[in-house]
Order: structure tokens, then C-alpha cells, then sequence
């Protein structure tokens, strides 16, 4: 009978044991990762942007690499600062769901694939702040 | 297009009614990546798309909500479907029952941490009829930090959201092993004490 708890505790132990090595192998990769970040100077480059985005929000038009066709036109008419009709003129957007619909739906209904319709958004964006500089952009939708 | 892709245009599209449905399945069963897209909550909410407070009530409520389910389709439906797999026959099963019934508050508390154990261990609270002022109580408290913990992370690193998912997504899975470690390691720990003093 007491043999019962004594297997019971081998068995927990074991599993403890192989969740050691998956945490030990996780924390590998996550000093890996981590150090990933630093080469690329992501965290030393973060840490200098937020206190200036916070002070002086202002977008570049290198940001619109950062568009990616999951998002919706009107998250990216607010996170640019652009006039909400300015991407539905320029790509000649007809769909009444604008603003409220993703790029990958835009690419559908046009019947182009989401990354040649993503290229194109993220030159319309480029385009905007091409066509006024950035701190104009930002005033004049403010 | 992969399944967080499709969450986040959902999350944008329908804002804080996809928050609530994601974080409920999240908690209630499905394996959705909802840590990841409360980072992604986290950042928006620094772009002014979201509330960062009212992203935090929703995730914590859904987040209880979605556990209390859990719980009580097994404190309904459990026993019915232990004794139909022939589980209540195992002495593990039995063992780890008990060990949840006697130590409920931490197992509750700390399994909120552990991903998708937060799952399993739900489902066990309902089976052995933990109290459910107990659950309730600890799950909600692990659930203020859980997603908390998260959308804050999400709105400090703002527009660079998608470049720390990784780095977070592998500590989330830290952590979560590390909980499951000390779980295992406590029922291991009780079953020792009771094998020296038996009651």
C-alpha cells in the first residue's frame, strides 16, 4: 500500500525533471532572443524613441514599412495622421465598408494579391508624407 | 494568412467586442495566441486606437469569465465524464484531485500564469468542487495581473510591438513552465509528507 505514493512522487518527479530541461532550453532561447534585440540596437533604439515619440509624436515616412495587410484603413488613416478620404481617393477605393476594412479585403476585391496591394499602400503613405513634410502632416490634422 | 494576423484584423475591425470573444475562448478552451494580442491591445492603446483601461476591464472580465466557464461545465459535467473514461480509477488522477481540493488558492492563483495549464486547471477546480468564492476570488486577482501585465508591456513598447512578440511569447512560455514546475513540485512535496506522517 505505501508503495502506491512512493511511485506517484517518481512519476511527479520525472515530469518536473523534463519541464527542467524545456525551461532550461526556454531560457536559452531567451537569452538568445534577447540578445538578437541588443545587436540590432532594437532596445537601445526603443528606449532613446519612446521618450521622444512621446514628446514629439511625429511620424517619418520610413513607418510605413511597418503597414502590414492585417490592418484596417481606418487604423492607419489615425495612426499616420491622414485625411480619412486620402487613401480612398488614391487607390481608388469604392468598397462602402471603407474605412473599416483590412488591406488583405481591399486586395481581394481588387484581385491582386495582399503583398503587391500592401506595396502599393505603403507607397501611397510615402507619398503623403512626401507631398507634406511630416511636422505639416501632423498639424494639419490636428 | 496566419492566426494572429486574422485575430488582429478582427481586433481592429470590431475593436473591443473581438477583445472580449478572443480572451473568453482563450480562457474557456480554444489555444489562441491571446498574449501576443494583448501586446498588440497594449501598443494600440499608446497609439490612442484603443483604451488602454477599458482594454484592461475587458480582458480581466472576459479572462473570469471564460475560467468561471470552465469551471462550471466540470463542476456540472465532470464526474459524469471522470467516471465514463474511467479516470477516478487511476490513483494519479485521484491523487491530484485531492492536492487541488486542499491547496485550491495557490494552485488557482499561480496556474493563471501558466498559459494553457490555466486551462486544465479550471476544468479540475469544477471537478473537485473547489468553492467557488475561492476560484473566483484567486482567479480574478491572477487575471488583473495576467493581461495587465501584458497591455503594459504592449503600451510601453508601442509602435515596436511586433518586434518584442517573440522575446514575449518565449517568457510567457518561461514562466508558464516554471508555474507548472512549482504546481508538480508541491503535489510532489504534499504526497512526500503525507508518506512520512501518515494522518
Amino acid at each position: 500500500m505505501s508503495q502506491k505514493p512512493k511511485n506517484e512522487r517518481h512519476f511527479i518527479d520525472w515530469i518536473v525533471a523534463t519541464l527542467g530541461v524545456i525551461l532550461a532550453v526556454l531560457l536559452f532561447f531567451f537569452v538568445r532572443q534577447y540578445r538578437t534585440l541588443q545587436r540590432e540596437e532594437l532596445i537601445a533604439t526603443h528606449r532613446a524613441m519612446t521618450s521622444a515619440l512621446r514628446n514629439h509624436p511625429l511620424l517619418i515616412a520610413n513607418d510605413a514599412d511597418t503597414i502590414r495587410s492585417w490592418m484596417t484603413f481606418d487604423y492607419l488613416n489615425g495612426f499616420f495622421k491622414m485625411p480619412p478620404d486620402y487613401l480612398k481617393n488614391r487607390l481608388s477605393i469604392s468598397d462602402p465598408a471603407y474605412p473599416k476594412m483590412t488591406i488583405n479585403k481591399f486586395a481581394k476585391d481588387i484581385r491582386q494579391t495582399p503583398s503587391s496591394t500592401l506595396v502599393e499602400v505603403q507607397n501611397t503613405v510615402r507619398q503623403f508624407f512626401a507631398s507634406s513634410s511630416a511636422p505639416e502632416a501632423n498639424t494639419s490634422s490636428t | 494568412m496566419d492566426i494572429l494576423s486574422s485575430l488582429l484584423s478582427w481586433l481592429l475591425l470590431y475593436k473591443y467586442a473581438a477583445l472580449f470573444a478572443i480572451v473568453y475562448s482563450g480562457a474557456l478552451l480554444l489555444p489562441l495566441p491571446v498574449n501576443a494580442m494583448l501586446l498588440a491591445v497594449g501598443a494600440f492603446s499608446s497609439q490612442n486606437y484603443f483604451n488602454f483601461w477599458l482594454s484592461l476591464a475587458i480582458a480581466v472580465i472576459a479572462n473570469t469569465l471564460g475560467d468561471l466557464s470552465g469551471y462550471a461545465i466540470t463542476r456540472r459535467w465532470g464526474t459524469t465524464v471522470t467516471h465514463a473514461l474511467r479516470l477516478n480509477k487511476f490513483a494519479f488522477f485521484k491523487q491530484l484531485a485531492e492536492e487541488f481540493r486542499t491547496d485550491a488558492a495557490v494552485t488557482v492563483f499561480t496556474t493563471r500564469f501558466a498559459s494553457s495549464l490555466s486551462t486544465i486547471s479550471n476544468f479540475l477546480a469544477g471537478l473537485v468542487k473547489v468553492p467557488i468564492a475561492t476560484f473566483l476570488f484567486y482567479d480574478f486577482i491572477g487575471n488583473i495581473i495576467e493581461p495587465g501585465a501584458g497591455l503594459s508591456l504592449g503600451y510601453l513598447v508601442g509602435n515596436y510591438w511586433n518586434d518584442f512578440s517573440g522575446t514575449f511569447e518565449i517568457a510567457s512560455g518561461i514562466i508558464a513552465v516554471a508555474v507548472i514546475i512549482f504546481v508538480l513540485a508541491r503535489i510532489s512535496h504534499n504526497i512526500a509528507k503525507k508518506y512520512k506522517n501518515p494522518a
